[in-house]
């Protein structure tokens, strides 16, 4: 085992050093005639302490006669040296020999004087700074200045090192003389000088050498969303975050960083909580301290699984320090749907338009006679226009609540915090309830002993109706607006249509209120570290974390008699369904790890900062499920199994494992934070793997040039703050592919049929004993700037990454039969750019700022094989991955002589409409005339943040867009073409007609009807650009002035109001941008008013 | 410290699937062998020859519409049938493929078990038998394809295509073997029995045009004396017309509530996946044995009386209170306005009477057949017929199968007494007798009738004009087989015509 070899060997260097640290500094000699060369050897063999000294200071010394018993080393020294012009300072476990009267300033400081000090501080533009701190950092003495910025410090050893600090300004250290004059801090930039967390261990800003986007509270706290992930979004260049849904506690937000990296496995990043695999969702956005993405080499350091980038989550913990306070934040949110399409709900247009999709779309005689029609113009109750839509999606109002309390006693800092969500669904049918929760505590036990643990946790509970979001969306649009949801004959009965040619997928309503799925999760999530400081600068730190999720799932079946709204005659049952059937399924996970690291930090030769970061890791999963089902419970109040017959029941069960075995080392080195250096290394064993392949190791090196930091810049340019250039280049893995046992040949179970003796097996897919990781390597190289203390700063960024390896199916003949083995076939690349800038001054009492930031990326398949053609994308060598593939859409047929003279198409074609392009031009449209057209992925997206306080006042304003990205909308259930999923969207009612010769919309079809078949096709007519530009996010706050909160014993009173996707601008009109398809769940827009109230 | 958290344990990283087992270990036991022969069966119940698709296959045909475009047919027959295009025409390749595979691999393995030889002969009889009726299929569609009777390893080299000839003397030869070993019993628990490799193996010589010898193997089954007509037609589709008292079945794709269901109802009750068109309906005789041209007893104003029974057992018509009944109200004609008109019919057969709400339609339990006796007869009827002309004992077999129906003996219709006439009397009697049973597409095929049928299928009967070109008597290829023998510095050879 090469790691517990590893093991031994720290294990032995550090018990060697910590025996030296440790043994008894008292010495022991007798001796006659001796040279003091032989008396310091022995006294190192005693004491273990080296004794430095230049061989020529002992030319003139005398040899010795020495008789010590039992005497403290410094006593002993003093004996030894005693005559001989010679004295010594023992330093760390040296003793340096030292000539009396040539020492250096700085080795004589115990021999110095005290004296008496003052000085003044002032700001760049020589303005005093009251209340800045001197600390005097041998003895910890601290005094700070007064009103004029002076201070006054007495007896302080002369030379001794001064910290100075203020808030806002960069720490300074200088030596003490009697007279300070005027010492002057820069002010700091907070980018460039806070501290970001990366794997393992943090780095100053201006250290960083790879691509790395921060976020702290401030950029996290401010959206009122209760994912966090919603609250990145625009705000995090080269990080795509696309939220799927609006539907609570499901957001379906995807991210992907740089491009899509493989066609075959997951392309989501790595996400840690405070180092530990996690789940964000999890978490309250009030929890997180800072949110680091790594986006290029600089994630090596998770090896195996930071192909798609690492996303470091890190919760707060409180600051050291800072005295207890207690933070309630309380909200009123305001929820209402938006970007939904016009549809159309009143009745006569509805049965006049559904009457005429019909008759153009050959779908037969049309449903509704002139004499049904008659009765809907003066609607009344009993022949409505019942608006749908607004009866099942409706603004709700949400009232949340955190609390969170932190601070320190002693030598610990803590902060606990608790959230509780409850989130009414705007559509009917579903909602959302969270508790979460969170403690997490430092404890300093001693100068070199740290620990800490941090827990978090989450119950919640997610309630969708029966089948889902998109069911429930398609039952809503599938009602026509002629019959209300119940009988008017106040029976309570539900009504299901009012004329026979309406065929309404199933009454909403009544499905919201039966039946349903309900999902309970229970998540924990805990860490703890111990930290030790073996020696000034060898820091050992042990980690464990554990996870654990059970989420336990009920999914009844609603049963609904029907009823005819005119007749009241009885009409079944929705779906057919009468009897209430029960699934319940509980999944339960399982995740611990730990790791341990070994951190030595150096500086040598003065300039040269060294740091070295040795670690092992092991991780483990367990996932298991069992489910069980049975039918025909008497009632739905019965909601466990056992309430119902055995007859018919079934039940299944899994269990799956993964387990990663790591070592990994991270060497960084920088001259003068000027030249920076970094490199990094992780073997790491995976269990996913065949034998001969299960470790890999992924290296990546990264450097960097302040060049700001250069004499010419310092000298010529002082207005350039900072400059830096950076590079880097690194492999990282991916082994989340096919699966946990993607290599093993075995025979699945479950291949059963009902003979006497059920049980069969069957091989497989054909195993490949040479399965390997995906490799992503990436190259980056960057430019941060920040000029005139930042009157302008920003990052540029170029990246290549390339995929090799990925992992999937070989393409085996058909004829081979077996599923084909998994093999590491294929490369992608993504190569794009990101630009941040940003802008932030203070004018008089206004501060300020604008960032924007910009990304974009091109994605190519390199080798893939033999293209694949599917549906309407196809995997080619050259393409990006699922390149668009369809027809041509070429305007619209506006006369039959134009059908006739045109080519032949598979389809009816009737005037109006879309006319297929014949693209090879032989006179026949059919496959061969597909073609291949962009817009699978944005050409770019990016995000805009202002922001401006003043006097109390503050207002941060985001935008957030995409361009170039298109969607397919033809599709059946989209809803786009009429009736074919329920209403017609009110764009059609100006279509082509033979009076209205429209060149943009078709004329009206029926998706059920047999013409209009190239309507219906899917062409690049339907291929829509969904380029959005959104207002993201607006909040207006006043902090009401701390002298009056302190009146009543508070520490600060802030209200707030806040909106959340308040604009849109698209040209896309058939939903929201971000959340295509008819049947998706709406987006949400949030106004929230809000009070943020400090104890 | 340190080693605390290294568990050091050698196997950490050696993981195995608890739900699965290893190949190293297996082929030890008899009971391995019979696990393993349970997955070969198993092949049918995700096949396209089960009861979610093959009930389909006669929108292939003449016969219906996919209304669902459930098995691509629609799409497919619509637009002229390419590589590319994807339902049936591509996917049973691979499918068929797949199901061989799992065969393939229990004959090079079965061996290793330590049962008896007698035993084992039985097993690989079985597994034959699959293997044969997989390549039955794939020859008839797609003519000679590649022969793969092993276990495919990724270094084989590409097998060229095999000629049509040589894939059916495999069949044959499977078979030959089958038939030897297979225990000669009526169909009971779903294994394989010798009379089903002779029909297949009947079937096969017929279909090639060996008609004396398909004749003769037919006759092998009459003879033996094991299988009999089923007194109910529409019940050997239904669970209640499927216990041992039916003796008619031969072989069928096996279901039981709960673990092995089928969503029948569902799919043909409540979907209305295959809607028949009117060329069929008509050609459903008249009580008298005529067609409906020539029979007094047709009556356009009331066109579904007096005639075949077998056309109310088969399919929904207009008035009929078969279906999903909505509490009671009759129902078929309820559904019709759904339709795309001229689409006014639904399949029956296979729709459980009992079954008619959507969560019972999806609990069904009723076998799919594959192969019964009445195919026996009629395969009798018609080699017999084009070997030697009408004789008393071709009117035997083709007029037990419409007497079981109530149907008058073919000779009632004086046409059906030339040898011509005769043969359009048993084609005839396939289609009504066998309708959506997945035979109506080979049967257009062999008898090379299928463009002039399929063409006739205008807008009058289908919501889109149906297309058959002359190339399309073979399927093609599906493109990723070409592309995969082209890449591989190879050619397949694609059907003429695509």
């Amino acid at each position: 085992m090469r790691i517990m070899k590893l093991i031994i060997i720290i294990m032995t260097t550090l018990l060697v050093q910590v025996s030296a640290k440790t043994m008894a500094q008292r010495i022991t000699m007798k001796a006659g005639h001796s040279n003091l060369k032989k008396v310091f050897s022995e006294i190192r063999k005693q004491s273990g302490f080296i004794v430095l000294y230049k061989s020529d200071q002992l030319n003139n010394t005398k040899p010795l006669d020495i008789n010590i018993d039992n005497v403290p080393l410094e006593e002993a020294m003093k004996e030894i040296l005693k005559g001989q012009g010679l004295s010594f300072i023992i330093k760390d476990k040296s003793i340096i020999i030292i000539e009396k009267e040539k020492t250096t300033t700085e080795d004589r400081v115990s021999l110095l004087e005290d004296i008496n000090i003052r000085g003044k501080i002032v700001n760049e533009q020589n303005e005093p700074l009251p209340g800045a701190s001197i600390k005097v950092v041998s003895t910890g003495q601290v005094t700070l200045t007064n009103a004029e910025g002076t201070f006054v410090l007495q007896k302080v050893n002369e030379n001794t090192i001064l910290q100075i600090s203020f808030i806002g300004y960069e720490t300074k250290e200088v030596k003490a003389v009697s007279n300070m004059g005027s010492i002057i801090l820069t002010q700091l930039d907070a980018k460039l000088n806070e501290v970001v967390v990366m794997g393992y261990s943090t780095q100053k800003r201006t250290n960083v050498t790879g691509s790395v986007v921060t976020l702290q509270a401030k950029d996290i706290e401010n959206s009122s969303v209760s994912n966090p992930l919603q609250s990145l979004q625009g705000k995090t260049p080269g990080l795509q975050i696309t939220q799927g849904s609006g539907q609570p506690g499901a957001e379906g937000i995807s991210l992907n960083i740089r491009g899509p990296n493989s066609f075959a496995s997951d392309n989501g990043p790595l996400i840690l909580i405070n180092g530990v695999v996690g789940d964000i969702n999890a978490l309250d956005p009030s929890f997180i301290e800072s949110v680091t993405v790594l986006k290029d080499a600089s994630a090596a350091i998770y090896g195996a699984r930071a192909s798609n980038g690492v996303i470091l989550v890190t919760t707060k913990t409180g600051a050291e320090d800072s005295k207890l306070h207690i933070d309630l934040n309380s909200s009123y949110l305001n929820q209402a749907s938006i970007n939904t399409p016009e549809r159309v709900w009143n009745s006569v247009d509805y049965m006049n338009m559904r009457n005429t999709a019909i008759k153009n779309g050959g779908g037969g005689a049309t449903p509704y006679d002139q004499s049904i029609i008659d009765l809907y113009k003066t609607p009344s109750e009993q022949y409505p226009n019942f608006n749908w839509e607004d009866y099942m999606i409706k603004p709700v109002n949400i009232f949340n609540n955190t609390l969170s309390v932190g601070g320190s006693s002693g030598n610990t800092n803590y902060h606990g915090g608790m959230g509780v969500w409850s989130q009414d669904g705007i559509v009917r049918g579903f909602d959302y309830k969270k508790y979460t929760g969170m403690f997490s505590m430092d404890s300093r036990v001693s100068k070199r002993f740290k620990f800490g643990i941090s827990l978090n946790g989450i119950i919640d509970q997610t309630k969708q109706p029966y089948n889902g979001v998109a069911d429930m969306i398609l039952a809503t649009l599938s009602q026509a607006p002629t019959y209300g949801p119940f009988l008017l004959d106040g029976s309570g009965r539900v009504a299901w249509r009012a004329w026979d040619a309406e065929w309404p997928q199933k009454p909403p309503f009544a499905v919201s209120e039966n039946g349903g799925n309900w999902n309970n999760r229970f998540l924990f999530n805990g860490t703890a570290y111990t930290q030790v400081k073996i020696l000034d600068n060898l820091t050992w730190e042990v980690k464990g974390g554990m996870r654990a999720t059970e989420n336990s799932a009920k999914l009844q079946t609603p049963v609904i008699p029907i009823y005819n709204w005119i007749t009241g005659e009885p009409e079944g049952y929705s779906n057919g369904t009468q009897t209430i059937d029960l699934r319940q399924q509980t999944d339960l996970s399982k995740y611990y790890t730990a790791y341990s690291t070994l951190d030595y930090t150096k500086t040598f030769l003065e300039d040269f900062n060294l740091d070295v970061l040795l670690g092992i890791s092991e991780e483990k999963s367990v996932g298991t499920m069992l489910n069980g089902y049975r039918r025909g419970f008497a009632s739905s109040a019965l909601d466990v199994l056992n309430a119902a017959p055995e007859e018919g029941q079934t039940t299944g069960g899994t269990e799956t494992e993964y387990s990663l075995r790591s070592l990994f080392s991270r060497i960084t080195l920088n001259y003068k934070s000027k030249y920076l250096f970094e490199g990094n290394v992780r073997r790491d064993g995976s269990s996913r793997f065949p034998p001969s392949y299960k470790y890999a190791y992924f290296p990546s090196f990264l450097a960097g040039w302040r060049i700001s930091q250069e004499p010419f810049i310092t000298e010529k340019l002082p207005w350039i703050n900072e400059l830096k250039l950076r590079a880097s280049y690194g492999t990282l893995g991916n082994d989340n592919v096919n699966g946990n046992y993607p290599y093993q040949s075995t025979l699945s179970t479950g291949a059963n049929y009902p003979f006497a003796d059920q049980g069969g097996v069957r091989l497989g897919n054909l195993a490949n004993e040479r399965l390997k990781w995906e490799e992503t390597s990436t190259k980056n190289i960057g430019l941060d700037f920040l000029i005139k203390n930042s009157l302008l700063y920003g990052n540029l960024d170029y990246f290549v990454k390339t995929t090799t390896g990925i992992l999937r199916p070989q393409q085996v003949p058909g004829y081979s039969g077996v599923g084909s083995p998994s093999v590491n076939q294929g490369t992608v690349d993504n190569k794009g750019f990101e630009v941040v800038l940003g802008h932030r001054q203070r004018v008089g009492q206004v501060d300020y700022g604008v960032e924007g930031n910009f990304s974009r990326y091109k994605n190519t398949l390199r080798n893939f094989g033999a293209p694949a053609y599917n549906g309407n994308t196809f995997m080619k060598e050259g393409y990006e991955i699922n390149r668009y593939f369809m027809y041509q859409g070429d305007g619209i047929y506006q006369s039959q002589t134009e059908i006739d003279n045109g080519p032949s198409t598979p389809w009816v074609q009737t005037p109006g409409d879309v006319r297929i392009k014949d693209v090879d031009g032989n006179g026949i449209v059919n496959a061969d005339d597909r073609v291949d057209v962009d817009g699978v992925n944005p050409s770019f997206y990016y995000g805009m943040n202002l922001y401006a306080n003043w006097n109390g006042f503050d207002i941060a304003v985001l935008f957030q867009g995409e361009q170039g990205r298109k969607v397919l909308v033809n599709s059946e259930y989209d809803g786009i073409l009429p009736f074919s999923g329920g209403n017609v969207l009110a764009w059609w009612q100006d279509s082509w007609t033979p009076e209205n010769h429209s060149t943009t919309k078709p004329r009206m079809d029926y998706y059920y009807g047999p013409n209009g078949g190239s309507t219906r096709a899917a062409s690049t007519f339907w291929l829509k650009d969904i380029s959005y530009l959104r207002l993201k996010n607006v909040t207006l706050g006043y902090t009401l002035p701390a002298e009056l909160v302190s009146k009543i014993a508070l520490q600060k009173v802030r209200f707030y109001a806040n909106a959340q996707n308040l604009l849109t601008f698209t040209k896309y009109k058939f939903g929201d941008p971000e959340n295509v398809g008819g049947r998706a769940y709406p987006m949400l827009r949030t106004l929230t008013f809000g009070l943020n109230v400090q104890f | 410290m340190m080693i605390g958290i290294s568990s050091c344990k050698k196997d950490f990283l050696d993981l195995y699937p608890h739900d699965a087992l290893s190949e190293g270990t297996f082929w030890k036991t008899e009971k391995d062998a019979t696990m393993a022969l349970t997955g070969c069966y198993n092949t049918f119940l995700g096949s396209k020859f089960n009861m979610d698709n093959y009930p389909l296959w006669d929108c292939y045909s003449d016969n219906a519409w996919d209304w669902n475009d459930a098995v691509g047919a629609r799409s497919g027959m619509t637009a002229p049938i390419n590589p590319t295009n994807g339902g049936l025409v591509t996917a049973f390749y691979n499918d068929a493929y797949g199901k061989i595979g799992t065969c393939n691999y229990f004959l090079e393995n079965v061996d290793k078990t330590p049962a008896s030889a007698e035993q084992i002969n039985q097993w690989k009889a079985e597994v034959l038998f699959m293997r044969a009726f997989y390549y039955f299929h794939l020859a008839e569609l797609y003519g000679g394809v590649p022969l793969i009777l092993q276990p495919y390893a990724v270094s084989d080299p590409l097998l060229p295509k095999s000629t049509k000839e040589e894939v059916v003397l495999q069949i044959l030869s499977d078979l030959e073997t089958a038939i030897q070993y297979l225990p000669d019993v009526s169909y009971i628990d779903g294994h394989v029995v010798k009379g089903a490799a002779l029909l297949l193996k009947a079937k096969t010589l017929l279909y090639n045009q060996k008609y004396q010898e398909a004749a003769s193997t037919a006759q092998e089954i009459i003879s033996s004396g094991k299988f009999h007509l089923y007194p109910n037609y529409d019940k050997i589709f239904l669970a209640d017309g499927q216990g041992t008292d039916n003796t008619e079945i031969m072989f069928s794709v096996k279901y039981q509530v709960p673990n092995f269901e089928n969503i029948s109802g569902v799919r043909y009750g409540w979907w209305m996946s295959v809607l028949p068109f009117q060329n069929l309906v008509d050609d459903y005789e008249c009580t008298d044995g005529l067609p409906i041209s020539q029979s007094p007893f047709y009556n356009a104003e009331h066109p579904y009386v007096d005639r075949d029974p077998r056309l109310t057992q088969s399919i929904m018509v207009p008035g009929s209170s078969y279906g999903f009944p909505r509490d009671g109200a009759p129902d078929w004609n309820q559904r019709i306005p759904l339709l795309t008109p001229p689409l006014k019919y639904n399949m029956r057969k296979y729709v459980e009477p009992s079954k008619t709400s959507v969560d019972a339609a999806n609990h069904c339990e009723n076998d799919l057949v594959l192969l019964r006796y009445a195919d026996v007869l009629l395969t009798f009827a018609e080699a017999q017929n084009e070997a030697s002309g009408p004789s008393e004992a071709v009117y035997l077999a083709i007029n037990e199968v419409r007497e079981r129906s109530g149907m008058p003996p073919a000779q009632d219709d004086p046409s059906a007494l030339s040898q011509d006439g005769l043969r359009e009397k048993i084609r005839h009697e396939r289609r009504v007798e066998l309708a959506f049973e997945g035979q109506r597409l080979f049967d257009l095929r062999r008898w090379k009738i299928a463009d002039q049928k399929i063409n006739a299928i205008g807008l009058g009967e289908a919501p889109v004009k149906y297309v058959f070109q002359a190339h399309n008597y073979l399927w093609p290829f599906p493109q990723s087989e070409i592309d995969f023998y082209k890449n591989h510095g190879d050619d397949l050879g694609q059907n003429t015509g695509y």
